[in-house]
């Protein structure tokens, strides 16, 4: 039960107190919740001192929703209703979900799959959330406060859909996002703090589910990630089917010659082998991958349901065979990363391992064959991702120490475009682009007379619409005819510094106007979010009206500190009737603040918003060019014509 | 706001020579002013402020960074804008010149020719330096915007095949591995 504090009447919160931010590691197989206390990053612990909480949320017969350990424990006796590894399907259609066997009911659903459980069909954004929701409280017992905010990371590699699905599942378990942050990118963080590092690293991060390299440039205290690339749907988990695999067609359950997936799917369907069994064989690969990281050979040993006994030895040599292709893919990634950014592996200055799965040997082996270095692993791997959360979570929120100054310049991980005539794409961002992005490109009709046009976004790196992700369709109407070609509609693309996409369309003859944020067909709407959120505080016995106030408490305070701090420091900005008004406005927002009714302090914060448009335009003015003033300005003349950029 | 002139927002003289390690270091400093992660907590103005500051800052970085997008910026600053998309102008010697390089790739792709690939990258690699050496003249030294355009516009094509080369190259790289 988390504790409220209650401020006293008529009074705004200290704007210099301490405030309470969270960094979370949302992972595929574990997740982890660190915060920064008394200059220190760490992890918090649960009751019984783990950090680590399994990515495993079951939904009980008593309609009690268990998540963690004591959820994995009931993982293949009850399969169905345990669901593990939701991270695979954040995002996520139905075609995508079936790709490998699952021990899962999937429900095709608008946007997203479903998985069936006995308390409904669940969204994977819910299932993440029931794992937020846990951090949350965790956090708010330890700290002995609410929650300013949360950074969640993702992996870079994730596309739009899986950002936008990761942050509705935060925002359903009650948190403030402040940003979402990329792991690797985390992981960096962490390394190059602690280490004053300067230079080029690259950053290779095997997770259960997801896999990652970042190569990034760190210079006095800018993070400048320069080149992604990965694959969201290759992790630890593979190497576990591949044991499976060999297990089930070694013993003669499945046929050899037989596809792996295709042979258990029809097992799991005339029940032969059931969901269960599928799930101990899964556990038993995972302990038995795990185990050959630290000696040459295990036993994996499976007693099926129907009693035949899967028995086998499996040496670290035969292991490494199976996955090798799957090490391959991603040292293929890796080159790809460098040669994006036109980089030979020895002009690193260090690599850096992040990830549960960087622990097994040949891993290891191959990146440091590939880079010829050692690689850098001093920071736990299954850690360094929530502590450098926690770090960027502090600098966000305001909690800023001597020393504690840094930026990150992330990327988006694949390209974004439109569709145009005949399927094939045009590009509007490549990938590799610098965060937060705008550009526009100009298209026009190809009928006579046209008066709409349907709009496909798509992110992917293939030349077919048909080979990339859908994101959102969208249609701008009300286009006057013009004969074929002569309409100008100009549709901009603004990536925010989440990495998320939003599209506006305006045919610039009429000044016809279409925008959407980049939702629809793979997100959630706005109604099932609502509904979720509904269902979710029935469960929990929370109520909407209380988190409906606390949410804008949250947002008032953040606007009555954020307009005392600016008049404060630039007051002089200001004649002292504005500041006489602005004052007024916030005593406004502070009274409605302490009273209970959301919607007053929704329309106060509007308020005083509108009234800070120009004194926040004249701040920023200031700052820019107070940045520029002492940095000495001198053109070289004689320099070369620049780098290939 | 926001400083339509690329050139003055990186403290920067206007020309096509310029110090890249200038830019680089003038765009952090802006970046770091600016950043959305900058705003997290400030009035909501600012916070939109912040996004488009950040987001035009990246554009004048991009375009000054690459030496084609220089020049065709210097060029649209003085009058002269090209169809970038459009294939006429480039000259007939050029163009033969192209076709020659393209033949030279596909036969050492189909060779499987290391060799050959890296000789055609070293030789693009002059000529480009070549081209940004005569660029720099044409639009430092002789203001000849109208020919600098036409000179940005091969530059441009010079660029893609290089992305093509590099990557038969990796792929040959590749299939030895």
């Amino acid at each position: 039960m988390a504790l409220l504090q209650i401020s006293e009447p008529g009074m705004a919160p200290d704007p210099h107190q301490r405030r309470h931010a969270v960094g979370i590691d949302l992972g595929t197989t574990n997740s982890l919740v660190a915060t920064v206390r008394h200059s220190v990053a760490e992890v918090i612990e649960d009751n019984k001192g783990r950090a680590l909480l399994p990515s495993v949320v079951r939904y009980a017969p008593d309609g009690e929703i268990l998540v963690g350990d004591i959820a994995a424990v009931q993982a293949a006796a009850d399969p169905v209703n345990t669901i593990m590894s939701v991270k695979r399907f954040m995002g996520r259609g139905l075609d995508d979900a079936r790709r490998h066997s699952s021990p899962y009911e999937f429900v095709d659903a608008q946007g997203m799959v479903k998985l069936r459980t006995r308390v409904g069909d669940k969204s994977p954004v819910e299932v993440s959330a029931d794992i937020l929701r846990v951090f949350r409280e965790r956090a708010e017992l330890t700290l002995g406060a609410n929650l300013d905010g949360a950074v969640i990371t993702v992996p870079a590699y994730f596309d739009d859909a899986q950002r936008q699905a990761t942050k509705d599942a935060a925002k359903l378990a009650g948190l403030t996002v402040l940003r979402l942050i990329n792991e690797p990118t985390a992981a960096a963080l962490a390394y190059g703090l602690d280490n004053q590092a300067e230079g080029v690293y690259a950053v290779y991060d095997l997770g259960g589910g997801t896999f990652d390299v970042s190569i990034l440039k760190m210079s006095r205290g800018v993070f400048e990630v320069i080149a992604t690339g990965g694959d969201s749907q290759l992790g630890g988990d593979d190497f576990d089917r591949r044991i499976v695999d060999w297990a089930l067609r070694a013993t003669g359950v499945i046929d050899p010659s037989h596809n792996a997936d295709a042979a258990i799917d029809a097992l799991l369907k005339s029940a032969r082998l059931s969901n269960g069994d599928f799930r101990q064989l899964l556990i038993e690969a995972r302990r038995a991958k795990e185990a050959l990281s630290t000696q040459p050979m295990v036993a994996f040993v499976v007693q099926l349901s129907d009693r035949t006994a899967v028995k086998l030895p499996l040496s670290r040599e035969k292991f490494d065979a199976l996955t090798r292709d799957l090490l391959e893919q991603t040292l293929v990634a890796t080159r790809n990363a460098l040669a994006d950014c036109h980089l030979k592996p020895a002009e690193l200055r260090g690599i850096v391992l992040v990830g549960g799965s960087t622990r097994m040997p040949m891993i290891r082996r191959a990146v440091e064959a590939l880079f010829g270095r050692p690689a850098l692993t001093e920071l736990d791997p299954d850690k360094v991702v929530a502590i450098g959360a926690a770090m960027q979570a502090n600098l966000l929120v305001g909690n800023k120490g001597a020393g504690d100054d840094w930026l990150l310049l992330d990327v988006i991980p694949l390209s974004l475009g439109l569709e145009t005539m005949g399927g094939l794409v045009e590009r509007v961002i490549a990938r590799n682009s610098t965060i937060p992005t705008s550009r526009a490109q100009e298209f026009t009709t190809f009928k006579d007379g046209q008066t709409a046009m349907a709009l496909q976004i798509v992110q992917g790196e293939r030349e077919l619409v048909a080979d990339c992700r859908s994101l959102a369709r969208f249609e701008l109407r009300g286009i006057p005819p013009m004969p074929a070609g002569a309409a100008r509609i100009l549709v901009t693309f603004q990536v925010d510094a989440d990495g998320l996409l939003g599209v506006s369309a305006c045919e610039q003859i009429s000044g016809a106007r279409a925008e959407i944020s980049v939702k629809p067909s793979y997100g959630l709407s706005d109604q099932e979010i609502a509904d979720m959120l509904q269902s979710s505080f029935a469960h929990a016995g929370e109520d909407m009206q209380i988190r409906a106030l606390r949410e804008q408490q949250v947002e008032a305070d953040r606007m009555i500190e954020a307009t005392q701090a600016a008049i404060a420091s630039d007051g002089d900005l200001l004649s002292s009737a504005q500041t006489e008004e602005l004052n007024t406005l916030i005593d406004r927002v502070v009274r409605s603040r302490n009273g209970t009714d959301h919607l007053a302090i929704r329309s106060a914060v509007e308020a005083l918003a509108a009234d800070t448009e120009d004194f926040a335009a004249a701040r920023m003015n200031r700052s820019l060019a107070r940045a520029l003033t002492g940095r000495s300005i001198s053109d070289l003349g004689n320099g070369d014509s620049g780098s290939h950029g | 706001m926001l400083n339509p002139d690329f050139f003055a927002l990186f403290g920067l003289t206007e020309r096509f020579a310029i110090d890249p390690q200038a830019l680089a270091a003038a765009y952090r400093t802006i970046q770091s002013s600016v950043h959305p992660d900058r705003f997290v907590r400030a009035m909501d103005g600012e916070r939109r402020l912040a996004m488009q500051m950040s987001t035009h800052a990246d554009e004048a970085f991009r375009t000054l960074n690459d030496p084609v997008r220089r020049a065709l910026y210097l060029c649209s600053r003085h009058g002269v804008t090209v169809d970038v998309d459009r294939g006429s102008g480039l000259g007939l010697e050029f163009l033969e010149q192209q076709m020659l390089w393209r033949e030279q790739l596909d036969d050492a792709s189909q060779a499987k020719d290391r060799a050959q690939v890296l000789a055609l990258r070293q030789t693009l690699e002059q000529v480009r330096g070549a081209s940004i050496a005569k660029l720099g003249q044409t639009l430092d030294v002789d203001h000849d915007y109208v020919r600098a355009a036409g000179l940005s516009r091969q530059l441009m094509f010079i660029d893609k095949f290089e992305v093509s080369v590099a990557a038969a190259d990796r792929q040959l790289a590749e299939q030895a591995a």
